[in-house]
């Protein structure tokens, strides 16, 4: 008798205790059989994130364990040599490594704060019933639709300690001009400005999109259950926002943890090094410094830093589940 | 608790005037339903007696208090939403306690009101959970018992049974009754459901088109319809509508297409001021009988069933009568009878109908209002 062929009846399939004594292979052989064009169709994506993303990634993990830098990269007579966790164990010995890392999770922190703080508020004003509501909400996203390194020159110009329009601003209501660009905390803050009004409109929109699936009558059953305003947002608006949030902080986390364009773009990291965060420091040991090994090490480093944030952020909001 | 008056209350959106200056006293304690059909105006009177909506003209008073610049929470009431609003991220505890806690009320008292509320809405042992935990009966029920733990003075309902299933609505049209007649509290209700309203309210308010048609007694509303609309709306099937033309010197008779019904010397007084006009001859389904009448006051007339509809403990005949000629406006006349079930009458029969003339109704043909 073929076992293949033999029929199982689909409640004893699903009954949890039930285990399949059929060998592997055949298993196997039908279940490729039954689902070959699923796989058929899967094959394309899967191979564009093969190339995109897995090979990447492995390539970056077995780069972090070589000593690779411009010398031997492609060198006839030298060749990477395999130094283990010898990059891990440079890096954690580094105290400019701390000083960073330091600096990263603030720029971080700042900026997610701000980006959710404006967002938030913006999104609850055009949430109201406005008169142009349009226009203000086209107004609102623009800085999203221009082109990062345009925002990062036009801003570099306002920051400008002899032209730009903030001192020129600052200077005609009798203050003193802010050298920006020039004295370290200054060009944290420039930076910082720059990211913040680039990031709003991001969480303006996800935000504003959560708003608007919060049935009006929740309001109105706690306007009659006494809440005032505060109370309504606090009760009803947050609750009601956190699942949107969640994916939007932990994404926007990510990406202002990781953005290389605005930092690079204004400061190069500088003046001394005062905004210099993680990425710009593997961007700077990879390509000023040509130390491939050592940078990868350091994304690796990122990587599991993220990653580790991720996963509490997730479990400590419990976002994931529905409200 | 606390009567409630409203005073040519008038209410706008943009250019449509969805409520036209009503006039309405809810005695204290009483349940009154709203009942009128989709865009009447009765959930923005409840709306405008919440404070969810601003009047654009009249007043409401809640008790002795003008309210209508007051926010909800000073109102002192309580509503219960159709679709429950419960909060989804609260157990049925916060969601009971959340108003209570609000206002400032001590923890120890939250806790007991909040528990007797449960108990007498048997909810305790559901109190830990959240909404989406809950059966659509069960979500009602807390609904309901958020509203009750505040004690206000009225309570709002908006269609809360319509998103229950048929069976447990009769089950808790029952249970808000009891409820009703234990805490007496002024309850406005609103729904389109005529059943409903019928069973639920000491009293019943029929709007149309932004204006109370009549407001009474179930079976005032019932039985001495106000107009042609609250005739046609209160009953199911709804009542039978004959144009009529009022004939006859002495004696008045109702002549129909084709067939004529003598005028009982009871209606003959408010009838004389109509001979040789057209009138609205109503009857509702149950008082149109199977049989050959006596001949004299119970004339048969003669129609065909188009469709007989078995419902178990009645039928429905969709019944028309032959062309006829004399008035020019009907061709035919259909109406329904709702007969025993013993009847033999089947589709395609002829059958002999009486009229019960003694339970009546004629409606003036301009105004639509009642003429007996």
């Amino acid at each position: 008798m073929n076992i293949a062929a033999t029929a199982i009846p689909k409640e004893v399939k699903q009954s949890q205790r039930y285990r399949d004594p059929r060998p592997f292979s055949v298993r196997f052989r039908e279940h490729m059989r039954r689902n070959r064009l699923a796989y058929l169709l899967l094959i394309p994506a899967f191979v564009v994130i093969c190339a995109t993303v897995i090979y990447p990634f492995i390539y970056a993990f077995n780069l972090a364990t070589t000593d690779t830098n411009m010398y031997n990269i492609n060198s006839p007579t030298k060749q990477p040599q395999f130094v283990g966790l010898g990059n891990f164990g440079e890096i954690f010995s580094n105290p400019e490594f701390y000083t960073v890392l330091g600096r990263t999770i603030l720029w971080t922190v700042v900026n997610v704060i701000c980006h959710v703080a404006f967002g938030l508020w913006l999104a609850v004003l055009l949430n109201r019933n406005l008169k142009m509501r349009g226009l203000y909400r086209t107004l609102l996203v623009l800085p999203w639709a221009i082109p990062q390194l345009i925002v990062a020159m036009m801003w570099k110009n306002e920051f400008n300690t002899q032209y730009g329009s903030i001192n020129l601003i600052l200077q005609s209501i009798g203050l003193p001009a802010i050298p920006w660009l020039t004295d370290p905390f200054w060009a944290f803050i420039a930076v910082c400005i720059t990211n913040i009004w680039l990031g709003i409109p991001f969480m303006m929109v996800i935000i504003l999109g959560g708003l608007q699936s919060i049935s009006p009558e929740y309001y109105e059953a706690a306007q009659i259950d006494g809440a005032t305003a505060w109370q309504q947002f606090r009760n009803i608006t947050i609750p009601f926002l956190k699942p949107v949030l969640t994916p939007a902080i932990i994404l926007g986390t990510v990406w202002t943890f990781n953005n290389l364009n605005i930092i690079y773009l204004i400061t190069k990291g500088g003046p001394n090094n005062g905004t210099q965060i993680l990425v710009t420091y593997v961007y700077r040991a990879a390509f000023d410094f040509y130390r491939y090994g050592y940078a990868a090490a350091f994304s690796v480093v990122i990587f599991l830093i993220l990653l580790i944030f991720c996963l509490f952020y997730i479990r400590a909001t419990r976002g994931a589940q529905e409200v | 608790m606390a009567e409630v008056r409203l005073v040519n209350l008038a209410k706008a959106f943009g250019p449509v005037q969805v409520l036209k200056g009503i006039d309405l006293t809810i005695p204290d304690g009483e349940f009154v339903v709203l009942l009128g059909p989709s865009g009447c105006g009765k959930t923005t009177t409840l709306r405008l007696i919440a404070g969810l909506e601003e009047a654009t003209g009249g007043e409401i008073f809640i008790g002795d208090r003008k309210v209508n610049d007051l926010p909800p929470k000073e109102r002192d009431i309580a509503m219960v939403f159709q679709s429950y609003a419960l909060y989804p991220h609260m157990t049925v505890y916060d969601n009971m306690a959340f108003g209570l806690r609000l206002h400032g009320v001590r923890r120890e008292e939250v806790d007991q009101r909040v528990m007797e509320a449960a108990e007498m809405l048997e909810l305790t042992p559901l109190l830990a959970r959240k909404p989406r935990a809950l059966s659509g009966g069960q979500r009602q029920r807390v609904a309901v018992g958020r509203a009750i733990v505040r004690n206000p003075k009225v309570f709002l309902m908006d269609e809360p049974l319509s998103n229950l299933d048929a069976k447990l609505r009769v089950q808790t049209r029952v249970e808000l009754s009891k409820l009703h007649m234990k805490l007496g509290v002024t309850t406005i209700y609103v729904t389109h459901d005529q059943m409903e309203a019928m069973t639920l309210g000491n009293l019943v308010v029929i709007m149309n088109q932004g204006i109370i048609q009549q407001m009474g007694t179930p079976s005032d509303v019932y039985d001495r319809p106000a107009n042609k609309f609250v005739a046609g709306f209160v009953g199911s099937p709804p009542m039978n509508f004959f144009p009529a033309f009022v004939d006859g010197e002495e004696e008045l008779f109702f002549q129909m297409a084709s067939f004529r019904l003598p005028v009982l010397p009871d209606h003959r007084a408010a009838l004389a001021p109509y001979r040789g006009k057209e009138v609205v001859f109503g009857i509702r389904p149950e008082d149109v009988n199977m049989g050959g009448g006596d001949g004299a006051v119970h004339i048969p007339v003669t129609a065909k069933v188009d469709v007989l509809e078995l419902l178990g403990a009645e039928i429905f005949l969709y019944l028309s009568s032959p062309e006829g000629t004399f008035v020019a406006a009907a061709t035919s006349l259909s109406f329904i009878a709702r007969v025993d079930p013993s009847t033999p009458a089947k589709e395609g029969d002829s059958v002999q109908v009486v009229f019960n003339l003694g339970r009546s109704h004629a409606f003036d043909a301009d105004s639509e209002r009642a003429i007996y």
